[in-house]
């Protein structure tokens, strides 16, 4: 999985932002504020190979029902997928039907 | 002052985050002195001999080292401003590289430079907004006041092609003597356009007037300013918010809250979580405050700006103002009490008199709705 590289996620005063860079701003003209759990989800897509993976991560990190779990990530990223924040998510690459 | 007009929630949000933690969350550097144009009312515009009297150019590279320091620091907001920013050499290369450093970038132009190419340039790399000043309605305004015929024109056709390519724009307008009976007209192009217009009616004196009396200065007078500002807020806002705005005005001066009466600190974002950088590398808190002043090139920006917060924290403003019942209706500020008055501590005699006819109004106007009348366009 890999995070558009025209995104940026920054730390402003201890809030997280996504930022669109380059050309991006043609899709998304403004930014992303992402919460606490959301920036840590952000920062696994690069180096996770699937949405299992984060959700295994993510419920290492924060004390979390496996279940509710699942459910955030998926539904924070296919959000992400659909504008093409996010690409090449197994899951989703498959058919977003099964959602 | 509104360092960042016309700010959604999220970015209002964030800012008062940066203002509880000082961080320099949004600024502004004024690439260069230079323009196209030549605004009587101008206190950027140097020419290029006066300029170059006075130093050169930073180029874009030296920026871009400034630049990757505001990145560490947590700069968000940048506005590019001059003198006309387009005529940076460089604008485009600079303007890409801070967008790709995360930098979130408004520009503040006078328009007349906007061509094709350089509308589908911003139109595929989009800036948070391009604000666009208009000096006035027609062109004789433009070769008057700005000495640039054919200027109306111009950037009429700026902030079309803008707009064709899918920036955002807004528009800026100040109301002075010279320009007084154009109010409606400005505020007309809202319309004509379909973008927002902004019309400022209190202008800080200028250097050279300060000392003449209101009505020999260029900008208007103290009541006449405050009734175009209202006039103007009262077709920006509508019969929906309008009466509203003026019942909650008349109930805070009726009904102030009770503030003890010592002087008080700068209640604005500059100094706090924004900053204003000049074409020399001088930091200051804000455009219009030539004090306190750090170069961010001698010094480095982390630096220069941790000396920005600690001296505009050392400014007070009179006590008086602090517990003043028009408080919410006045400007004044410290750069206002600076200018107005030679120092921070001083109570502006323009402000007071703009606070007391704008409140004098709408108590007016408050009556005129309780009475069910219409409220009628004076
Ligand atoms: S000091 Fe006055 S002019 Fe400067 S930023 Fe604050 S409110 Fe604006
Ligand atoms: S300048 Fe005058 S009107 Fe404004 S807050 Fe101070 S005392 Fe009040």
């Amino acid at each position: 999985m890999k995070t558009n590289s025209e995104y940026m996620l920054r730390e402003i005063a201890g809030e997280a932002v996504l930022i669109p860079t380059g050309s991006a701003s043609q899709q998304l003209n403004g930014m992303i504020r992402l919460t606490d759990t959301a920036a840590f989800i952000w920062k696994q897509v690069d180096t996770a190979v699937d949405l299992e993976e984060i959700v295994a991560r993510v419920r290492d990190e924060f004390d979390v029902d496996e279940e509710i779990a699942r459910r955030d990530i998926y539904g924070f990223l296919h959000e992400l997928y659909i504008r093409d924040i996010v690409q090449d998510i197994p899951e989703m690459d498959q058919g977003a039907d099964n959602l | 002052m509104e360092p960042l007009e016309g700010a959604t929630t999220v970015e209002r949000m964030l800012l008062d985050q940066a203002r509880r933690t000082y961080t320099p969350a949004n600024g502004s550097i004024e690439l260069l002195p230079l323009c196209n144009m030549n605004c009587d009312m101008c206190y950027v515009r140097l020419s290029r001999e006066e300029m170059e009297r006075q130093g050169k150019l930073r180029t874009a590279d030296e920026w871009l080292e400034i630049g990757r320091q505001m990145k560490e620091a947590g700069v968000l907001f940048l506005l590019l401003t001059g003198g006309e920013p387009f005529l940076y050499p460089d604008f485009r290369r600079l303007y890409l590289e801070l967008r790709k450093m995360g930098m979130i970038i408004t520009i503040n132009t006078n328009g007349t430079l906007i061509d094709e190419d350089l509308a589908v340039f911003l139109g595929k790399y989009k800036p948070r907004r391009v604000n666009i000043t208009l000096y006035g309605t027609d062109e004789e305004t433009y070769a008057s006041l700005c000495h640039y015929p054919g200027g109306y024109e111009k950037t009429l056709r700026g902030i079309r092609l803008l707009r064709e390519h899918g920036v955002d724009v807004k528009v800026g307008g100040s109301l002075t003597r010279a320009n007084r009976a154009d109010l409606d007209k400005l505020l007309d192009v809202e319309k004509e356009l379909g973008i927002p217009v902004r019309v400022d009616t209190y202008m800080m004196p200028a250097t050279r007037e300060r000392d003449l009396p209101y009505n020999m200065q260029s900008r208007l007078d103290p009541e006449e300013a405050a009734r175009a500002r209202i006039h103007a807020l009262k077709r920006e806002m509508g019969p929906e918010l309008f009466p509203q705005y003026v019942q909650q005005s008349v109930y805070r001066a009726d009904h102030p809250e009770p503030v003890e009466s010592a002087p008080g600190h700068m209640s604005c974002m500059a100094g706090q979580c924004s900053f204003t950088i000049n074409w020399q590398g001088e930091m200051r808190p804000c455009v219009i405050l030539s004090e306190p002043a750090a170069s961010v090139f001698d010094m480095g920006f982390e630096a220069a700006w941790k000396y920005i917060v600690e001296e505009t924290h050392k400014i007070l403003l009179n006590a008086k103002c602090t517990s003043c019942h028009m408080r919410h209706l006045c400007r004044t500020c410290a750069a206002s009490a600076l200018l107005e008055t030679g120092s921070y501590g001083g109570v502006p005699d323009y402000m007071c008199r703009y606070a007391e006819e704008s409140l004098r109004i709408l108590r007016e106007e408050w009556e005129n709705i309780q009475n069910g009348q219409d409220i009628s366009d004076r």
